[in-house]
C-alpha cells in the first residue's frame, strides 16, 4: 500500500517535471526550426564586413585649370585583429614602424573589435607603408587613403582654408565648398566565417569611390604668385604688423588674387594661432580707409557736378575749420594754391572736406551706401565683415568733413576694391567672385547697380591717373603702363577708443591700364616698421610692382599716359626745416620730400642733421634724434 | 569491501554522454577568452570531472542511511559557512557568495542546498509513510519553514536570486509528495499560487513597490528578461545575442566552431553559463534536444532508483536531487531561451566550473548510495518497511 501510495506522488511530481521539459523542447523547436528566417535576417549582417574605401576630394584649379591643391594617396592601415595569425610579428613590426607604446597595442590588440584603425596609422606615407605591406602580415589591410597636397604651400591659403583627418573640410572654401570637394566613399564588402575570416569562395561586394568634383576659382595663379612673392618681400623689409593684397578684374568682380599675412601652410595650420588662419584679412579687417576712400567722394563731386577739377581753384593753408574744430591737412602748412586736379593729386585733406561740404550730408552717404560700404560684398567666404558708417542722424557737419577724407568710417579692404572697380570701369557696381564654376555667376548675374555714369567715371580715372603721375602715387608709376591710383595712410584706433600714435595702416588701390581697366589692386600695409609710415612710401610701390608683373605676363602693350613728374634734374633746393622741439608724431604725421631717418628712442627730437636752414635737393635723407626727455 | 566499483552504470553512462557535450562546447565557447591556450578551460574541467568521478564513488560508498542521524550536522556546518560568507566573503559581479580558501574558492550555498535537503528528507521521513492530520502537519510544516526560512535568507542576502529559487523550488517538490496533510497542501498551494499572481500583478502595475525589495539588478533581469529588443543592453542584451545564436543554429547547426554569435563573442560567458547558447547555435535542434533528452533520461532514471527504494529517507533523497538537478535544466535553458529571467544559474555537468560541478556530482553520489542499498534489500519484504 505504501509503495503505490507514495510511488503515486512521485508520478505526479515526474509528470510535472516531464512538463516543463517538454516546454523547454517546444521553445527550441519555435526558435530554431519555425521562427529560423527571422533571427536569420537579423543575424545575416553580422556576417559582413565592411571596409571603407576613401575617395579623393576634388581638386581646386585656377581659372585656367591649373592645379592649386590637389591630392597625395597615402595608406591608411585597419587591423582585424582575429585575422592575425602570429600576433607577436605584427606588434614586433608595428611598434617599429609606427613608434608605439607596446603595451598599449597589445591591449588595443586584444580588445573584441572587428576593424582597428590606429590614430598613428592613418595616412601613412609610402616609405612607411610600403616596407610594412611586403612584411605581407594577416589580418592588417592597407587601404588607399588621401591627403591634401599643396604644390604651392602656403599659397592662398586663407581662401582654400584646410581639411581634417577624414578629409572634411574645416575652414574656408574647403568648408564651403565640402559637399561638392568631398567624394563619395566606396566599400568593399567581403563575407567572414565565424571568427572573422574572410571567405575567399563568397563573392566580394564592392562599391568603387567616387571622387569629388573639382573646384574652378577665378583666381589666376601667376598673379597669385606675383602677390604672395611680393608680400614675403614687403614682410621682410618692413615687418609689418599684418598686410594684405587683393586684385581684382573691375569689369567682371572676379577675383584674380587674395592674400594676407602672417599666413600658414594649410596641412600644418595647427602649428599657428586660430587667430592666424581664422582671419582673411581682405574680407575680415575693419579700419579707417584714410584717403583711398576719397576716390568715393571724388566720384560723387564729378556725378553730382559740384566740381571742376580743371578750372577750379582752392587754396590749403594747412587746415579747415568746421565747426569750430580745425582739421588739418597731412601737410604742415598746407598746400596753397592748386586746381581741385591737384587737390586729388596731393591727397589735400581740407580740398576734400570742401568737396563733401559741396556733395552734402544725405547724398554723399547715400553715394557711400550705394557703392556697397555699410553691408557684406556677398563674395563666396565665410567670416566677412559688414563694415562700421556713421549712423546718418549722428552725421554732424564735422563728421562729414571727416567722412569726406576717408576718416570717421570703417571699412573692409574688399568693400574698397569692389567700390574702386565700378567707379572707374564705367560706374557698374558687381558682386566680387572667387568661384567661376560650378555655379560661377557671370557679371550680368552679378551687377547690381549703375553707381556713376560712363562719363563721370572717365574723369575719375583720369583724376587717379595723375595722382601716380604727379601726385603722392608717384611710387606706383609703371614705365610704359597707364597707371591710376590713390593712397591712404589709415589711422588705427586704439583699445581705449583713441587713435594711436606711429601706428598706420598704408595702403595702395592701384588701377590699371587707365584707358580700358583690366586689374584693381588694393595693397595694405599694417604698421611698418623702421620707414615713414606712408601709404605712397611703402604701399604704391609694392603695387606699382605687381602691376607691372601682372600686365607683363599678360601681354597687354604698353602705351604712353601722362608721363610722370619731376625727374631727378628737376629736383628742387630747398631749406631744411627746423625739426627740434617737434613730437616725433608730429613729423610723421606730415609729408615732407625728404627722407627721414629716426634715430633713438623716445618722443621728442632734439637734434638734427642737417642743420635747420641748409639747402638740399628735395628727397635727401634727413637724420633726427630721438630723446624720451624734454 | 565490494568487488564492484560503487557506480550506477546508466547514470555513468548518461554522465559520460553529458561530459562530452560539455566539453566540445566549452572548447568552442571559451575560444573568445583564452588567446594563448585554447585547451586551458577543457584541461582543468578534465580535472573537475575526475574529481567529480571520485566525489561520487566516494559518497555512493557510504551508507546514506547512517546520514541519517547527522543531518543536522551537515545543516549547522553549511549555515556556519553561510555566515562565513557575511562576514569575509569576496565580492564579484555584485554578489558576495565565495569564500577564499587561497588554493581554490568554494561557494557555501551550492553545499548548503544539498544539506538542506537532506535535513528536510530525514524530518519528512521521520514523520513515515501515513498522512498526518492538519494539526500534526502544520507543525512539521512550520518546523521546515524554519529550517528552511534561515539559509534561504542569508543566500538572498548575497544576493543569490538563481539559488534560492532552486531551493524554493526543490522544498516545495519535498512538501508535495511528503506525507502532508492534503488539507495543508492545498491550501499552501493556493497560497503559493497567489503570491505568483500578486508578484505578476505587481511588476505589470506597481513596480514601484517591487522595487523596494528587489535589488536593481536583479529587477533588470527581469525587464531583459520580459522585453529582450527594449532592454538590448545588460540583460536584454546578452538574451538578444543568445537567441540569435541559437535562432540561426537552425536544426542542425552552423557547425563546430562555426557558430557566428558565439565565436565573435557576441554571447557573453560562453563557456559557463551561456553554454547552452553554444550547442544550440553549432549543433541546432538536433543537438539541443539530444541534450535535453540526456537530462530526461537522467531525471527518469533517479525516479525509477525513487520509485524502488525502500527507505522513505532514500525516496526523499532522489526526489530533493532529482528537483535540484530539474530546477537547474530548466532555469538555465529557460534563461537561455527566454523562457525565464537570467540568473547565475550553471547548466549541470556541463557549465564550465568547479564547484557546480563536483556539488552535483555528490548529489549523483547520494543517488547512488540509495541505489545500491536498495539492491542488498532486493529480496526483503518491503511491506513491512
Amino acid at each position: 500500500m505504501y509503495r503505490y501510495r507514495v510511488n503515486k506522488r512521485i508520478r505526479t511530481v515526474f509528470f510535472l517535471f516531464l512538463f516543463l521539459f517538454t516546454v523547454v523542447c517546444c521553445r527550441l523547436l519555435y526558435l530554431q526550426v519555425v521562427r529560423y528566417p527571422s533571427l536569420r535576417e537579423m543575424g545575416e549582417d553580422l556576417w559582413l564586413r565592411d571596409l571603407k574605401l576613401e575617395a579623393p576630394r576634388g581638386e581646386i584649379v585656377d581659372r585656367y585649370q591649373r592645379t592649386i591643391v590637389t591630392n597625395k594617396r597615402v595608406k591608411t592601415l585597419l587591423i582585424v585583429p582575429r585575422q592575425i595569425e602570429d600576433k607577436e610579428r605584427v606588434i614586433t613590426a608595428l611598434v617599429s614602424a609606427l613608434d608605439l607604446d607596446r603595451e598599449e597595442l597589445e591591449k588595443k590588440l586584444s580588445q573584441d573589435i572587428s576593424v582597428i584603425k590606429l590614430r598613428e596609422a592613418i595616412k601613412l606615407p609610402e616609405h612607411i607603408s610600403t616596407p610594412l605591406q611586403k612584411q605581407h602580415l594577416s589580418g592588417l589591410y592597407f587601404v588607399d587613403d588621401y591627403e591634401r597636397e599643396y604644390p604651392y604651400t602656403s599659397l592662398l591659403a586663407h581662401v582654400l582654408g584646410f581639411t581634417g583627418v577624414d578629409q572634411q573640410g574645416l575652414l574656408g572654401i574647403e568648408h564651403t565648398y565640402d559637399d561638392m570637394l568631398k567624394g563619395v566613399s566606396g566599400r568593399m564588402r567581403y563575407y567572414t566565417d565565424a571568427k572573422g575570416r574572410r571567405l575567399p569562395q563568397e563573392t566580394d561586394q564592392f562599391t568603387m569611390p567616387t571622387s569629388g568634383s573639382a573646384l574652378t576659382l577665378t583666381i589666376d595663379l601667376d598673379t597669385q604668385k606675383i602677390v604672395e612673392r611680393e608680400l614675403d618681400q614687403a614682410v621682410a623689409t618692413y615687418q609689418p604688423d599684418q598686410a594684405l593684397v587683393i586684385v581684382q578684374n573691375p569689369q567682371n568682380g572676379e577675383i584674380l588674387a587674395m592674400a594676407s599675412r602672417p599666413t600658414f601652410i594649410p596641412n600644418d595650420y595647427q602649428h599657428v594661432l586660430p587667430t592666424v588662419y581664422n582671419r582673411n584679412l581682405p574680407i575680415w579687417s575693419t579700419y579707417e580707409p584714410g584717403s583711398t576712400f576719397k576716390i568715393i567722394t571724388l566720384s560723387a563731386a564729378l556725378e553730382e557736378g559740384v566740381v571742376d577739377l580743371e578750372h577750379e581753384h582752392y587754396y590749403d593753408s594747412g587746415s579747415i575749420e568746421v565747426s569750430g574744430q580745425h582739421l588739418r591737412c597731412w601737410k604742415r602748412g598746407g598746400h596753397k594754391n592748386q586746381t581741385f586736379l591737384e587737390v586729388v593729386e596731393n591727397s589735400c585733406n581740407p580740398g576734400f572736406v570742401v568737396l563733401g561740404q559741396r556733395i552734402g550730408k544725405d547724398q554723399l552717404f547715400d553715394y557711400i551706401d550705394r557703392f556697397g560700404f555699410g553691408k557684406k560684398t556677398g563674395i563666396e567666404l565665410n567670416g566677412e565683415a559688414h563694415g562700421i558708417l556713421f549712423n546718418l542722424e549722428q552725421v554732424g557737419p564735422v563728421e562729414l568733413a571727416t567722412t569726406a577724407f576717408g576718416q570717421g568710417v570703417a571699412v573692409t579692404p574688399i568693400q574698397q576694391v569692389m567700390a574702386v572697380s565700378a567707379a572707374v570701369n564705367g560706374g557698374k557696381l558687381y558682386r566680387p567672385t572667387i568661384i567661376k564654376s560650378p555655379n560661377g555667376l557671370s557679371a550680368k548675374d552679378r551687377f547690381i547697380r549703375q553707381v556713376i555714369s560712363e562719363s563721370t567715371s572717365e574723369k575719375v580715372r583720369g583724376a587717379l591717373e595723375s595722382v601716380v603721375a604727379k601726385g603722392t602715387g608717384r611710387g606706383a608709376y609703371v614705365e610704359g603702363y597707364r597707371v591710376g591710383g590713390k593712397t591712404g595712410t589709415a589711422q588705427k584706433v586704439g583699445e581705449k577708443g583713441r587713435y594711436l600714435e606711429d601706428n598706420h595702416v598704408v595702403s595702395f588701390i592701384g588701377i590699371a591700364p587707365m584707358d580700358q581697366p583690366e586689374v584693381v589692386v588694393y595693397v595694405a600695409i599694417d604698421n611698418p616698421k623702421n620707414t615713414v609710415q606712408f601709404g605712397g612710401v611703402v604701399a604704391a610701390p609694392i603695387a606699382g610692382r605687381i602691376i607691372e608683373d601682372i600686365l607683363t605676363v599678360k601681354g597687354v602693350e604698353k602705351s604712353d599716359g601722362i608721363t610722370k613728374e619731376v625727374d631727378w634734374p628737376e629736383k628742387q633746393f630747398v631749406e631744411v626745416p627746423n625739426y627740434i622741439g617737434l613730437l616725433k608724431s608730429d613729423v610723421l604725421n606730415s609729408f615732407d620730400y625728404f627722407e627721414l631717418s629716426i634715430k633713438g628712442e623716445g618722443d621728442h627730437i632734439i637734434n638734427q642733421r642737417p642743420e635747420p636752414g641748409t639747402k638740399v635737393r628735395e628727397g635727401s635723407k634727413i637724420e633726427l634724434l630721438l630723446s624720451g626727455d624734454n | 569491501m565490494q568487488k564492484k566499483l560503487p557506480i550506477d552504470y546508466t547514470i555513468v553512462f548518461i554522465l559520460g554522454c553529458l561530459f562530452v557535450i560539455s566539453l566540445l562546447a566549452i572548447y568552442s565557447g571559451s575560444g573568445q577568452y583564452a588567446f594563448d591556450d585554447p585547451t586551458y578551460f577543457i584541461k582543468r574541467q578534465l580535472v573537475f570531472i575526475v574529481l567529480g568521478f571520485i566525489v561520487m564513488m566516494v559518497v555512493a560508498m557510504f551508507d546514506f542511511e547512517l546520514l541519517e542521524k547527522w543531518t543536522w550536522l551537515f545543516y549547522i556546518a553549511g549555515l556556519g559557512l553561510l555566515a562565513l560568507v557575511e562576514v569575509i566573503g569576496i565580492e564579484r559581479n555584485g554578489s558576495q557568495r565565495w569564500i577564499d580558501l587561497k588554493v581554490t574558492e568554494i561557494q557555501p550555498s551550492e553545499f548548503m542546498k544539498i544539506f538542506l535537503v537532506l535535513h528536510i528528507a530525514m524530518i519528512l521521513s521521520k514523520i513515515g509513510k501515513y498522512r498526518l492530520d492538519f494539526k500534526e502537519s502544520l507543525f512539521v510544516f512550520m518546523k521546515i519553514m524554519v529550517y528552511m526560512t534561515i539559509p534561504l535568507y542569508l543566500i538572498w542576502r548575497q544576493p543569490d536570486l538563481g539559488t534560492t529559487l532552486m531551493i524554493l523550488f526543490s522544498v516545495a517538490a519535498l512538501l508535495l509528495i511528503s506525507s502532508l496533510s492534503l488539507k495543508l497542501l492545498g491550501i499552501l498551494t493556493g497560497i503559493g499560487l497567489t503570491g505568483m499572481g500578486t508578484l505578476v500583478y505587481l511588476f505589470m502595475y506597481r513596480r514601484d513597490i517591487l522595487d523596494e525589495f528587489v535589488a536593481p539588478h536583479q529587477m533588470a533581469r527581469i525587464y531583459g528578461w520580459l522585453d529582450p529588443e527594449t532592454y538590448s543592453r545588460g540583460f536584454g542584451y546578452q538574451l538578444q545575442q543568445a537567441l540569435l545564436g541559437i535562432g540561426s543554429g537552425q536544426l542542425s547547426g552552423s557547425g563546430y566552431r562555426e557558430g557566428y554569435q558565439v565565436q565573435s563573442g557576441h554571447i557573453p560567458e560562453a563557456h559557463t553559463d551561456f553554454i547552452f547558447a553554444v550547442i544550440g547555435e553549432e549543433f541546432g535542434f538536433i543537438g539541443t534536444s539530444i541534450l535535453v533528452v540526456l537530462f530526461f533520461l537522467l531525471i527518469y532514471r533517479i525516479i525509477t532508483i525513487a520509485l524502488q527504494a525502500n527507505s522513505l529517507f532514500g525516496m526523499y533523497i532522489c526526489v530533493g536531487v532529482i528537483s535540484l538537478l530539474t530546477f537547474q535544466v530548466f532555469q538555465n535553458i529557460g534563461m537561455t531561451i527566454g523562457l525565464m529571467p537570467i540568473t547565475g544559474l550553471a547548466l549541470p555537468f556541463v557549465s564550465y566550473g568547479g564547484s557546480a560541478l563536483l556539488t552535483n556530482m555528490m548529489a549523483i553520489g547520494l543517488v547512488t548510495s540509495v541505489h545500491l542499498r536498495t539492491k542488498s534489500y532486493m529480496f526483503g519484504n518491503d511491506e513491512d518497511e
